[in-house]
């Protein structure tokens, strides 16, 4: 009983689980309520039009706040990503495959261009990366000049549209992203560095870790992610339009918070940050379903916001309170002995 | 420090201010030769009343900024007020009451942000990305999606009056820059403001009751944002609740071309509203130029990029020369 009990106080300590509870509770409330909800066609719908882009942007704006910044472009890099492949194929008349490394070509150069001022020119996060929101929109409707892009060959439009054993084929590929920042974060040097640098960037600079390439890198990666992003909306509306996934940068930073990630930085995991953009999902497609407007979908995701937030802070707090008790009995402990 | 008389002149030429007061004048002068009709009277006010909305909300945003906050809800507190001053000015038709409740109800909405990041601790950022949500949301289901116009004339002449030729709301707009600047610089509110962003510690230590001030920075913020969004369904007399969409982000991009530092404790309402009109200036520069309406935004995004670079490198030589 007792390790049960344990069993139980460990897992609530975990950031994470609060968040999961709640997805877990969602889908049970929504296939309750909605016989539709759980039907084969609709979990397609949900991956397809609810959870895929807002997955990829999540992963983006996940690792760039466990660095201790934030990425406020990347749902304007995801456009101009999906622009870039359009107008390669229909303008230029370029192999469509070709076109896509392109346009991640340009993503990962515009996650780049994110990198550089924040990490060299030392320009704020939020700051730089809203001069670059405004640029990379700007440079999508420019290209465009606002049309629709589009008319994909069949093989490309399964990106979007296609099925790869069962789930829709743009959920795997998010899989395998996500598996991969998973592996980066957890296995590697360069992974551990990302929580060091989150948690402390001066302790971190002192132990001689290259703050400034990581930060770079971490931009560059958030781009080349969002950019991906781009590519599947591209592939699943068959045409690309400068203002895709417009607020998506918001959505994504809601989803990572929701998902136990502490916009200081430091803290968090990226598969938390992913079950949070499944409470999006979740969420919007379930009240679509339930013949619910658009808004009422957003004010849910807000008071979700919100309560998250507070719970968070609760565990923090008390767990700070506990380590304070801890070290206090560790200093009685040393003064006894040495009287 | 060295304090030369050259140093002096050296700081004058070097602050925000001066440096944006003379690219508004050269863009005056370089597309005035051009095309003079740039730098007439009549096409000066209109710009300036395009410039209304982002100037007025960017001081209640300075304030917020500087006290070491932000406020990510302005653009949805805009568009929630313009629907409850256009509701009532199209319902009642008393045009007083119609601004009156557009300010007060942004006021109240700007309360609800105070009180999240004051008394339950939860980050700015956070907590306003969380409120802008809510108030589109509310104000959507209120409206069930519907755009409001057909507004009775008595309030719409409010948005359209001029007096001296200029338009009432560019005259509430210059009102709220000096007001603000006033404020900031001859007041306590002002002094603390700064202060708290630049050491919250001390300035907590020294016995102030910091929360208070953060607060109303917000409320006001709330306040400036309904008298913006009054002032705009006033002048087109329609609303839509997608209306004000991505505010926010000029309006940040105001504050930080204009000097303000986004960690706060430094800035001035002078170098904002420089900055605000600065910014809808070259907008306006370009579709006089001639270069399509589709790239301006890409050409605004990198004029704030290179501003605020410009400034950070020459931040730290500065620093680097003390």
């Amino acid at each position: 009983m007792a390790t049960l009990t344990d069993g139980l106080k460990r897992a609530i300590k975990v950031r994470e689980v609060p968040a999961f509870l709640v997805l877990v509770v969602l889908i049970v409330v929504f296939g309750a309520v909605e016989s539709s909800f759980l039907s084969s066609s609709n979990w397609a719908d949900l991956g397809r039009v609810y959870l895929a882009e807002i997955g990829f942007l999540t992963i983006a704006a996940a690792i760039v706040i466990l660095t201790g910044g934030i990425d406020l472009s990347i749902a304007a890099i995801l456009a101009l990503t999906s622009v870039t492949v359009g107008m390669l194929f229909v303008d230029l008349s370029l192999n469509i495959w070709l076109a896509v490394l392109v346009g991640l070509v340009v993503a990962t150069v515009a996650g780049l261009l994110n990198g550089v001022l924040v990490a060299y020119v030392g320009v704020t996060p939020i700051v730089a990366t809203l001069g670059t929101l405004i640029l990379f929109r700007g440079l999508a409707l420019g290209l465009t000049g606002g049309r629709n892009v589009g008319g994909f060959p069949e093989g490309f439009q399964s990106v979007g549209q296609g099925t790869f054993l069962g789930p829709p084929t743009q959920i795997w590929i998010l899989g395998v992203v996500l598996v991969g920042t998973i592996v980066i974060l957890g296995r590697t040097v360069w992974g551990r560095w990302v929580y060091a640098l989150g948690g402390n960037a001066e302790a971190s600079r002192l132990a001689g870790i290259p703050v400034r390439r990581l930060t770079m890198l971490v931009y560059a990666a958030a781009g080349s992610v969002s950019g991906v992003g781009g590519v599947v909306a591209a592939a699943r509306f068959n045409t690309s339009r400068a203002d895709f996934a417009s607020g998506g940068e918001f959505i994504a930073i809601t989803a990572a918070i929701i998902g136990g990630v502490s916009i200081a930085g430091g803290r968090g995991a990226v598969y938390g940050a992913m079950i949070g953009a499944c409470i999006i999902a979740v969420l919007r497609n379930g009240l679509t379903l339930g013949g619910y407007s658009g808004f009422m979908q957003i004010i849910l995701i807000g008071v979700i916001l919100i309560a998250g937030v507070l719970i968070d802070r609760l565990m923090v707090k008390r767990r700070e309170r506990r380590e304070v008790a801890q070290q206090l009995e560790a200093m009685e402990a040393t003064t006894s002995n040495n009287g | 420090m060295m304090a030369g008389p050259g140093s002096k002149i050296k700081d004058t030429v070097v602050r925000r201010e001066t440096l944006l007061a003379l690219l508004l004048v050269l863009t005056f002068v370089l597309v005035g030769l051009q095309y003079p009709r740039f730098a007439g009277f009549s096409n000066i006010t209109n710009l300036l009343w395009d410039t209304v909305p982002v100037g007025i909300i960017s001081v209640g945003m300075a304030l917020v900024i500087i006290g070491g906050g932000i406020d990510i809800s302005v653009g949805a507190i805009f568009v929630a007020s313009a629907i409850m001053a256009g509701l009532v000015a199209r319902d009642i038709g008393n045009p007083v009451l119609a601004a009156l409740t557009g300010i007060i109800g942004g006021a109240v909405l700007g309360s609800i942000n105070g009180g999240l990041i004051t008394k339950f601790k939860i980050p700015p950022i956070v907590a306003t990305l969380a409120t802008m949500s809510l108030f589109r949301g509310v104000m959507t289901e209120l409206t069930k999606s519907q755009i409001i116009d057909h507004l009775q004339g008595s309030f719409m002449a409010i948005g359209r009056s001029k007096s001296l030729g200029v338009p009432t709301p560019v005259w509430v707009m210059f009102a709220v820059f000096i007001i603000a600047a006033l404020a900031l610089r001859f007041t306590g509110f002002g002094r603390v403001i700064y202060s708290v962003g630049g050491n919250e510690r001390a300035v907590r230590l020294s016995g102030i009751k910091v929360e208070r001030y953060q607060a109303l920075t917000y409320v006001i913020s709330g306040a400036l944002a309904g008298i913006a969004g009054s002032l705009a369904v006033a002048r087109t007399g329609t609303v839509t609740p997608v209306a004000g969409t991505g505010l926010e982000l000029l309006v940040i991009g105001a504050v930080v071309v204009g000097g303000t530092s986004i960690f706060g404790g430094q800035g001035t309402i002078l170098g904002v509203a420089l900055a605000a009109i600065l910014l809808q200036t070259i907008r306006s520069a370009l579709v006089v130029v001639g270069i399509d309406a589709a790239w301006q935004e890409a050409i605004v995004g990198v004029i704030i990029i290179t501003a605020v670079s410009i400034f950070v490198i020459g931040q730290r030589r500065r620093e680097r020369m003390v």
